[in-house]
């Protein structure tokens, strides 16, 4: 970071909204340097005279809060109202996550640490003063249904609390050990092993729950159910003083009138059939095992309704059974999941969480997930998946961070499952697809079958051999707002070396597509504003793609070559293959067209058109060109010999201040010399970085042609956008692309990504 | 007896109403400092209320010889630093230089240079006046108030530092008895 950077950094970073990279660099770069040091001290100099100003500004309402806060102790009961009004006043102040606490004393001791806090959570004071976490006597409460709170006491055990769910009364501090009255709710414990003779004691309007160490959770509304997953628990009803031991696998449900008596957690062999136009309503998570079935038998006239109340339909073991289901809507289905303080993923709450072994069948078409979450699946045996035609719109809850490791996959599916496996004619509007197992089909030959993935972390991920990836629309949103105020690590596409990806439309993210190191073809490729339109290792084929510059909807970040090979051959590989691809970079990226770092390899550099890259001369630390090493080498003539093949190749940048086609070689070959470097470039035989007009049919595109809300609705279509964009680079009138590639593709191959489909006249 | 020593003797007694009174000149400048350490303007109001109930239920604590202005400041630090953690903001690089910024009590000439800021930030213009009040006075974020002004958040941040570049000028120039902003 130079010091012009960090003091411009300095502005932003006391808005506390400068990206944690920039800081981390101000906070490597400020401590050792005098003049950054001073001006800090003068930036905070006027920070506070701002800061005191904005204070005098608002001392009414400070001096309002204060008043309302030292008025606390004196009304405990009442202060729950006056503070939820407060908080959801601040809630709509401050966005959708909020915490409200009326400030700790000192001198109590802390007996649990909140380590999550989602939505709407309050923690409010009993009569007792408080610790700075949360103290003997807090009551603790989490309002709606996307609210969460995890509380960890020092020994380890944990509370989870979800959606409409208060906690009074906590303690740890008294020698009956830990206790706590779960007045209404969700709570799920993992209760440590406790001292002999001080179990933990849950107590609820129904019943009193002693644990001495066990999983399990807890739900209360006009009953009490315990359901127990590891250890035992001892249950009293407090309405008659019956006991019942709950063993690890059962439940038991307390409240007047029904016999109290444990019953297996999952009950074996199940049919569930839900038939068209009805509700089918979620109580409790729905499981399946062995070879339970479940069948929703919607039709397009009459829906069905799966009512989910933010349960979950998940399977218990091996499941070898089957689900179907077809024109359902699924409503508020799973939840969102929980992250500790560390953002580590603490627990997860899939709508869908399906663990399929043997033969199992899972197929679910023309449905919506409406406020729904994740599906995550196991696939295994010859188990089958038919995943087609649903929605998961924009009020999906799958959880989406600017950080990558905390967001969350729409559909993910592992497994080696050699069944068929079909993802398509989906419309995802949240978050991405992640597919690992092996042999899948994504999307299909017919629009009707084309996913559309448009949103925050759109995206799709096929790292399994023999997957086909074919006619898919996937936009990545990167909004920046109060909660994004930057994103991090954001990719879009990825193909494995032993998949295909072709006839696909892929637009945004820093690295738009990345290490499609199988075929990688015939796709479009637009709107970069980060870093790459593709990054890959040495291997792969990227041949006849359109890649083009775009114009993004939001600010550019640090941006590099078209593509970057990144990383040198692995055992096996021969080098990437690039070839026939059309390469616009708008006049507006002043970037390489191939920038290759140290000790990969392009094997094939043939038929490509680079056009109007407006190149400065500069390219961060060296000079700029085509086709050049990675931005932290320097240029030299020749350059290190990187390529395998070049030739063929045409370049025209008329804006371009530098002109530069080749600052790497291949190896034994003088450029424009030999062939195979660069000899048939166009004009054939001509000088060294000379250039020629392609012209293409045109007109050429400033930005992305087609409206997200036409390509929702169906009006435009994969292959309606792919063939506008073939048909303007398609080689016009007198284009000296035309039957110019390598004889070797055949001939009467043409340079670029579109063919002009006839010979040149002779 | 002056009168914050009157003030403070019924405070220790468990007068709210008197320690009220007693801090309510400290609240701009506890808001400044929590919201230069923790970098937020909502968690700072939250931060200047949870220290002034720590105080008020510590005053007992509070020695004769001790300021109370820099005492209430190692309150709010604390809960600023507790604030900034939860942000899940650790960088400390700046601390050291927060502590110096805030050293001097309220000098005389403060008032003065409040007034000249005051003039200057009205001399910047309507661009730059609405990126300092928005995000100073209001709360705003900068992609709040890219979205009010109409521009991008990288727009917005350039403004600001334009902005404080033309302030810190302004200030210097009206104390030296120029006029020109």
């Amino acid at each position: 970071m130079t010091c012009d950077q960090a003091r411009e950094a300095l502005s932003t970073y006391l808005t506390g909204e400068l990206p944690p990279e920039e800081v981390s660099a101000l906070d490597q770069h400020v401590p050792g340097c005098a003049a950054c040091g001073a001006e800090l001290d003068r930036l905070l100099v006027q920070d506070r005279a701002l800061g005191e100003m904005a204070g005098a500004s608002q001392s009414d309402a400070l001096r309002e809060r204060v008043r309302r806060g030292l008025a606390g102790p004196a009304e405990p009961r009442a202060k729950l109202g006056r503070i939820l009004s407060v908080a959801a006043t601040f809630l709509v102040a401050a966005g959708a996550t909020a915490i409200w606490m009326i400030l700790p004393a000192e001198d109590v001791p802390t007996i649990a640490t909140l380590e999550v806090v989602r939505g709407d959570v309050m923690l409010v004071t009993g009569p007792a003063s408080r610790g700075s976490g949360v103290g003997e006597g807090q009551a603790l409460e989490t309002r709606g249904a996307g609210s969460a709170a995890l509380l960890r006491f020092p020994d380890g055990t944990e509370l989870e609390l979800r959606g409409d769910t208060r906690i009074d009364n906590l303690s740890d501090a008294t020698a009956g050990g830990k206790r706590a009255f779960l007045r209404k709710g969700t709570v799920r414990a993992a209760v440590s092993a406790q001292p002999a003779g001080r179990p933990m004691v849950v107590t609820s309007p129904h019943a009193q729950a002693k644990v001495l160490g066990a999983r399990m959770r807890l739900v209360v509304d006009t009953t009490t159910r315990v359901e127990v997953e590891e250890g035992k628990v001892g249950l009293t009803r407090t309405a008659d003083g019956a006991a019942v031991e709950i063993a690890a696998g059962s439940f038991v449900v307390a409240a007047k009138g029904l016999p109290l008596v444990a019953q297996p957690l999952v009950i074996a062999q199940q049919s569930i059939v839900v038939e068209a136009g009805e509700t089918h309503t979620l109580a409790e998570d729905l499981v399946l095992s062995g070879q339970d079935t479940l069948e929703i038998r919607g039709t397009a006239e009459k829906r069905c309704t799966l009512k989910a109340n933010r349960h979950r339909l998940r399977t218990s073991g091996e499941w070898a059974g089957r689900i179907r289901i077809s024109y359902c809507d699924l409503v508020e289905l799973g939840d969102q999941p929980v992250f500790a303080a560390d953002k580590r993923l603490s627990s997860n709450a899939h709508a869908l969480e399906l663990n399929a072994a043997k033969d199992a069948e899972i197929a679910i078409d023309h449905s919506t997930f409406r406020a729904s979450s994740s599906i995550s699946l196991r696939v295994e045996g010859s188990s089958t998946v038919r995943f087609s035609d649903n929605v998961s719109g924009e009020d999906s809850v799958v959880w989406v961070d600017k950080a990558v490791e905390r967001s969350i996959p729409f559909f993910a599916a592992t497994g080696n499952s050699n069944g068929p496996k079909a993802f398509q004619g989906n419309r995802i509007y949240r978050s991405n697809v992640n597919i690992t197992g092996r042999n899948w089909t994504i999307g299909g030959a017919t629009d009707a079958e084309s996913n559309l993935i448009i949103g925050m972390r759109a995206g799709l991920f096929a790292y399994g051999d023999g997957t086909v990836v074919r006619g898919n629309y996937i936009h990545c949103l990167m909004p920046r707002s109060a909660e994004f105020p930057y994103w991090s690590q954001v990719a879009t596409f990825t193909t494995a070396r032993g998949a295909t990806a072709e006839h696909n439309v892929i637009r945004d993210g820093e690295w738009i597509v990345q290490f499609v190191e199988g075929e990688f073809r015939h796709n479009l490729i637009c709107d970069i504003n980060d870093h790459n339109l593709l990054r890959n290792g040495s291997t792969g084929r990227i041949h006849h793609n359109i890649f083009v510059a775009g114009r993004p909807d939001h600010p550019p970040g640090q941006q590099s070559g078209c593509i970057f090979i990144v990383y040198p051959p692995k055992s096996g590989d021969a080098g990437a293959e690039i070839f026939n691809n059309t390469f616009d970079a708008g006049d507006v990226l002043n970037i390489p067209g191939i920038e290759v770092n140290s000790g990969g390899l392009v094997k094939s550099l043939r038929n490509n058109v680079f056009f109007n890259f407006p190149h400065g001369e500069k390219y961060v630390r060296s000079g700029q060109a085509m086709v050049r090493p990675a931005w932290t080498e320097p240029l030299g003539d020749p350059g290190p010999a990187e390529l395998g093949y070049a030739d063929y190749n045409a370049f025209f940048s008329p804006k371009a201040k530098v002109k530069k086609n080749y600052a790497l070689s291949v190896a034994g070959k003088t450029e424009r010399k030999d062939a195979g470097f660069a000899l048939n470039d166009l004009p054939r035989g001509g000088a060294r970085d000379e250039q020629v007009d392609p012209k293409f049919k045109g007109p050429i595109p400033a930005a992305f042609a087609f409206d997200d809300k036409d390509i929702k609705s169906g009006a435009v279509t994969v292959s309606k956008i792919l063939a506008h964009y073939r048909d303007l680079y398609t080689p016009g009138p007198g284009s000296p692309l035309i039957d110019a590639g390598d004889p070797a593709d055949g001939e009467g191959t043409d340079i670029g990504a579109v063919d002009a489909g006839k010979p040149a006249p002779k | 007896m002056d009168h914050d020593t009157a003030l403070l003797a019924r405070a220790k007694k468990g007068d709210a109403e008197a320690f009220e009174q007693l801090v309510t000149p400290y609240l701009p400048m506890l808001f400044a400092y929590s919201r230069a350490i923790c970098l937020d303007f909502h968690a700072a109001q939250d931060v200047v209320q949870e220290t002034s109930i720590i105080a008020f239920r510590n005053l007992n604590h509070l020695f004769p010889e001790v300021d109370f202005s820099t005492w209430l400041r190692a309150i709010a630090r604390r809960q600023a630093l507790e604030a900034r953690r939860k942000l899940h903001r650790f960088a400390r690089f700046a601390d050291d230089a927060v502590e110096r910024a805030y050293e001097d009590p309220a000098p005389a000439e403060v008032s003065a240079q409040r007034k000249a800021l005051g003039d200057c930030i009205r001399a910047l213009g309507e661009r730059g006046q609405g990126v300092v009040e928005g995000h100073y006075f209001h709360g705003l974020s900068l992609a709040q108030v890219a979205a009010r002004l109409e521009t991008s958040v990288t727009a917005v941040k350039q403004l600001l530092y334009r902005s404080r570049k033309l302030l810190e000028e302004c200030v210097r120039k009206r104390q030296l008895g120029e006029q020109s902003p």
